[in-house]
């Protein structure tokens, strides 16, 4: 929030001076090597699928001598179903921010906002949580799915996802609880407010900036999700984008399909790239903002 | 405290008709597919659904619908089935049948399957297949058949018939000293005279060493890990080594799959030491259509093993055991894997057919025919050096190193002997 | 205060409950099974059979785990390094007053947001590629005939282009979170260090590596968490084939064991287990030995 204006004020307070500049070129250019590559990367996937297997190979997708084969798309889109996968991914991540956040936030705010027995052991409890590879609670989870018979269902798998995202979310959104202030509980509380019509009505909307910036980490983290879904949603019709992707790649290689294959790599990257685009300021201080804790 | 309690509830509720929602809007979906007998059996495939293969089975799928108003559900997989299928039996995914290579459908996940002989037609089916292939699948079931085989495969070096041609090869080789001037003469002709694909590089070591001492004394030499021990492990090294010495192999060999295998359609190099799936391989991902040569790995001097052992397969179908559709499965799986439709799947992917009553060859791998009636002796895939996960990869690891030039006959046996 | 109580319990037992199933009974279940003999996932407890350290003794004495702990630590050492060096001095050079930084900070970043299915089908489709790839032409325009040739997807190459693809993905991340320690450092300790004549070099070593030394504490705790649960870019870098030698980590060794793989019958559920108990163990030490280590936790956050 209060990031973009700081970096504003600084903006204006910086006149150019030719000495400095000059000192800083070293900088300037390792980090405009690095930043170069990147894009250039992302370009040549770009222009690799609109381009056709024959001109990947030979080197020459920037020339696009027989045009735009925009039916790479398609072919990808539709063949390999990366359409499915593409739906069911972002109900998995719609589906995990709203019910993480919905289960996480009255959590965070008792939690950082009344001191009880129990509050500090929950607490770790959740970094402990947080720390542990996911191999150590797949297993379990795997047999007791299995024991259920609600294997191979989205809801199992939106319900995974939420219950691994609670206590990142959980320890997220505590900080900003905390740095509320508590006058708005007692201003409700003297208007006859109970204690949890405050919280939704009052607290809730005012940890919204936390609760934007929780809610797009989980959308990338299920987005990007790969090994809970290799193992719970191995039948197409419910498998999100990683392992489906990772399907799709390995059959283009037996058909030959280049064009194709980087049309999928580009259709599954472009939505997490737009959304940094429009959000990088609120991601970056996600990332920084001191939410975060291992 | 009611309150809360029903908002609690309603945070649960709202998860789950989340997550039912979905659920009912799905299978709402996959009904409208289904025929009018309201029967589904799911069947997962490794092929894609874009690949020949795929066409052939659908054609099948949709023949089989017709006449038993049975709809098959058909997930396109690919080849990543191997990766996948362990989890999902496991896991007790929804599946009747599925395919991949018949010795992993058997041996990895015959706990899974049905024994076929269990369900009607099975004896008939059995007269249908091929005695080495049969022999083979029931070796590894402990007598019994776990999986219908289809779409049989021979193994050996393919070769583009062009560039013999103008390299002046007139005779295929048959001895490892032929095999080395076949070579010279066309790394002469302007070609790189073998490729491989590092997925596929134990193949060369396996079937060099299998020459020397058969394939029963290379699993002794495996299980044991006798590698130093036993001489000829260090002499097939050491010949290996000698093709890479006279710049023998592609200077890209062994490329990441299917690199290796592409540049024959690329026109840069000759041979591969593969399956007979080669051609059609080949042909699907560089669109030239090369006119390919057969012949089976050279003998050796001192050797046991000659033209008569190769490595045959086929893909399997494995029909699940908690499946209530058993019987269905194998009618379909029988359907595709005998007659017309075993013959379509022959011809459009220029495999052999399974069908002993099919005995036409198509002309892409026809070269190998003559090679297929004589052979007597049936390797196991890489001559069983792919056989223990363990192990696999370190073997793995080690030819590429020998082929890429980058370790010694001694230091390679001795890492293997080491891994061990 | 009773209704406070009251919301407690409530605000508290969805999160707890999910808690419970998700972490508690699992990590005990996962522990309790890496002493038994178990072969299929799904196998009920009383199909198990007590084994002691046998499932342990197994691991450690099979070569592939050794190789695969081995790949692991390499990856942790030497890619957690080259990434802490050049996320630091990323961060310095973007904190150092450079005119766009939030350009360059939001470019460095991407790799970070992109699915790791997608970011590493790029690198091994194309920039390592042998026939087409970026390095190949690269060095091909170079005339450097020598570097051209270089197959980074097989052999001896094939671990350091998993580990270059890799730590180029996670330098961003590391970089935000040091630039977000350096801005925390207060500016009149710069200036006065430039008065007292220090120059940047100094100022970096007395003034900003103190100072943010609890951003290293964090930076080593996601190292840990993320190289411990390293099995996508494996996967990938294996691909055809399920696992490889020169890639294969812990995790992908557990999901081979457990779920079978190419040309192997065997389904080990409790070597799994026990997989996941070691790597558990592993963060714990490194976690211990951290916190050990750096304890001015100043500016941690």
């Amino acid at each position: 929030m209060f990031g973009k204006k700081k970096e504003k004020e600084k903006k204006v307070r910086e006149p150019f001076n030719p000495r400095k500049e000059v000192k800083l070129i070293p900088g300037y250019l390792i980090v405009g090597i690095w930043v170069f590559f990147t894009i250039f990367l992302l370009v040549w996937i770009l222009a690799a699928s609109f381009s056709t297997a024959p001109e990947i190979m030979q080197g020459k997708v920037f020339k696009f001598e027989s045009g735009f084969h925009f039916e790479n798309y398609i072919n990808a889109w539709n063949a390999n179903s990366i359409s499915t996968f593409f739906m069911n991914s972002l109900l998995y991540a719609v589906a995990t921010m709203v019910g993480a956040v919905i289960i996480s936030a009255p959590a965070a705010y008792v939690l950082s906002r009344f001191t009880f027995l129990g509050n500090k052991p929950i607490r770790s409890g959740f970094l402990i949580a947080m720390s542990i590879p996911n191999i150590m609670i797949v297993l379990p989870l795997m047999s007791i799915s299995i024991q259920l018979g609600i294997n191979g269902s989205r809801g199992l798998l939106i319900f995974l996802y939420i219950g691994m995202q609670i206590p990142y979310t959980t320890t997220f959104l505590m900080t900003f609880f905390q740095n509320l202030s508590r006058t708005y509980e007692e201003a409700a509380a003297i208007d006859g407010c109970t204690p949890m019509m405050t919280f939704w009505r009052i607290m809730f909307p005012l940890a919204q900036p936390g609760i934007v910036t929780v809610s797009i980490f989980i959308f990338m983290n299920i987005w990007n999700e790969y090994f809970i879904s290799l193992i719970f949603a191995s039948s197409s019709d419910i498998m999100p984008v990683g392992p489906g992707l990772k399907s799709v790649l390995s059959s283009m290689q037996y058909t030959g399909d280049w064009g194709g294959l980087f049309a999928a790599v580009v259709i599954v990257f472009l939505p997490t790239l737009l959304l940094y685009v429009f959000l990088s300021e609120k991601i970056i201080s996600g990332v920084t903002g001191g939410g975060i804790k291992g | 405290m009611k309150k809360k309690i029903v908002s609690v509830l309603l945070t649960t509720a709202m998860v789950a008709t989340l997550a039912a929602g979905c659920g009912s809007s799905d299978s709402g979906s996959s009904d409208s597919g289904s025929s009018d007998s309201g029967k589904e059996m799911t069947y997962w495939s490794m092929w894609n659904s874009t690949e020949p293969q795929a066409k052939v089975i659908q054609e099948a799928a949709d023949a089989y619908e017709e006449e038993t108003g049975i709809h098959i559900n058909i997930e396109w997989k690919g080849r990543d089935m191997k990766t996948l299928i362990g989890t999902a039996l496991e896991a007790g995914e929804d599946i009747d049948l599925f395919d991949d290579d018949y010795m992993r459908t058997i041996r990895n996940t015959q706990e899974y399957l049905t024994d076929l002989s269990t369900l009607e037609g099975e004896e008939e089916f059995e007269s249908h297949v091929m005695p080495v292939i049969l022999d083979k699948a029931k070796s590894w079931g402990d007598g019994k058949l776990y999986a219908v085989p289809y779409q049989v495969y021979t193994t050996g070096v393919w070769y583009d018939k062009a560039m013999f041609e103008e390299a002046g090869v007139t005779d295929v080789p048959t001895t490892w000293d032929e095999f080395l001037d076949v070579c010279q003469k066309v790394k002469d002709a302007g070609y790189n005279p073998i490729t491989c694909n590092s997925d596929s590089a134990t193949l060369i070591y396996g079937f060099q060493l299998a020459r020397y001492i058969g394939q029963d004394a290379v699993l002794e030499c495996f299980n044991n890990g006798a590698w130093t021990t036993v001489p000829e492990a260090k002499k097939a090294a050491e010949d290996i080594a000698t093709l890479v010495e006279k710049g023998f192999f592609s200077p890209n060999a062994p490329a990441q799959y299917p690199d290796g295998q592409n540049e024959i359609g690329f026109g840069e190099s000759c041979m591969v030491l593969n399956a007979s799936w080669i051609p059609n391989e080949i042909l699907q991902n560089t669109g030239t259509e090369v006119d390919f040569g057969f012949f089976p790995w050279p003998s050796v001097e001192g050797g046991v093993d000659g033209a008569e052992a190769s490595m045959v397969g086929a893909q399997g179908f494995g029909i699940v055991k908690e499946s209530d559709m058993q019987q269905e499965a194998f009618d379909f799986a029988t359907m595709i894997a005998t007659g017309d439709y075993d013959l379509e799947m022959a011809s459009s992917v220029n495999s052999i057919p399974a069908d002993t009553e099919n005995t036409e060859w198509p002309d892409a791998i026809s070269a190998a025919e003559p090679y297929f009636k004589e052979m007597t002796k049936a390797y196991d895939w890489a001559v069983g050096l792919e056989s223990n996960a363990d192990f696999t990869p370190v073997i793995t690891e080690n030819v590429v190193k020998l082929i890429q030039g980058n370790t010694t006959p001694d230091d390679f046996v001795q890492a293997l002997a080491d891994a061990q | 205060m009773k209704q406070n109580k009251k919301m407690i319990v409530c605000f508290l037992t969805p999160a707890l409950l999910f808690f419970l199933v998700m972490f508690l009974y699992p990590i005990i279940r996962t522990v309790i099974m890496s002493f038994f003999n178990v072969e299929g996932v799904s196998d009920p407890m009383s199909e198990w059979t007590f084994n002691g350290l046998g499932n342990y003794e197994k691991l450690l004495g099979t070569k592939l785990f050794q190789t695969s702990m081995v790949n692991m630590i390499k990856i942790y050492v030497i890619g957690g390094i080259a990434v802490m060096v050049i996320a630091l001095l990323f961060a310095v050079i973007l904190t150092s007053g450079v005119r766009a930084k939030a350009f360059w900070r939001a470019v460095i970043y991407v790799p970070n947001i992109i699915n790791a299915v997608a970011i590493s089908t790029m690198w091994i489709q194309y920039v390592f590629n042998k026939r087409f790839g970026l390095l190949h032409s690269f060095f091909e325009a170079l005339g450097l005939e020598e570097l051209a040739k270089i197959d980074y997807m097989n052999g001896s190459w094939k671990f350091w282009s998993l580990l270059i693809a890799f730590c180029f993905g996670s330098v961003g991340y590391f970089m935000l979170i040091f630039i977000s320690g350096i801005e925390r450092i207060p500016a009149d300790y710069y200036e006065a260090a430039t008065i007292d004549g220090a120059n940047k070099l100094k100022q970096f070593g007395f003034i900003t590596m103190p100072l943010i030394k609890g951003v290293f504490k964090t930076c080593m705790t996601f190292w840990t968490i993320s190289i411990v649960g390293f099995f996508v870019w494996s996967q990938m870098w294996a691909s055809p084939m399920p696992s490889d030698n020169a890639t294969i980590t812990p995790v992908v060794y557990m999901y081979n064991a457990v779920f079978g793989t190419t040309g192997s019958t065997a389904r080990d559920a409790g070597v799994g287990a026990a997989v996941g108990i070691l790597m558990a163990l592993i963060v714990l030490v490194v976690f211990g030995l951290v916190n050990v280590l750096v304890k001015d936790d100043d500016l941690e956050f």
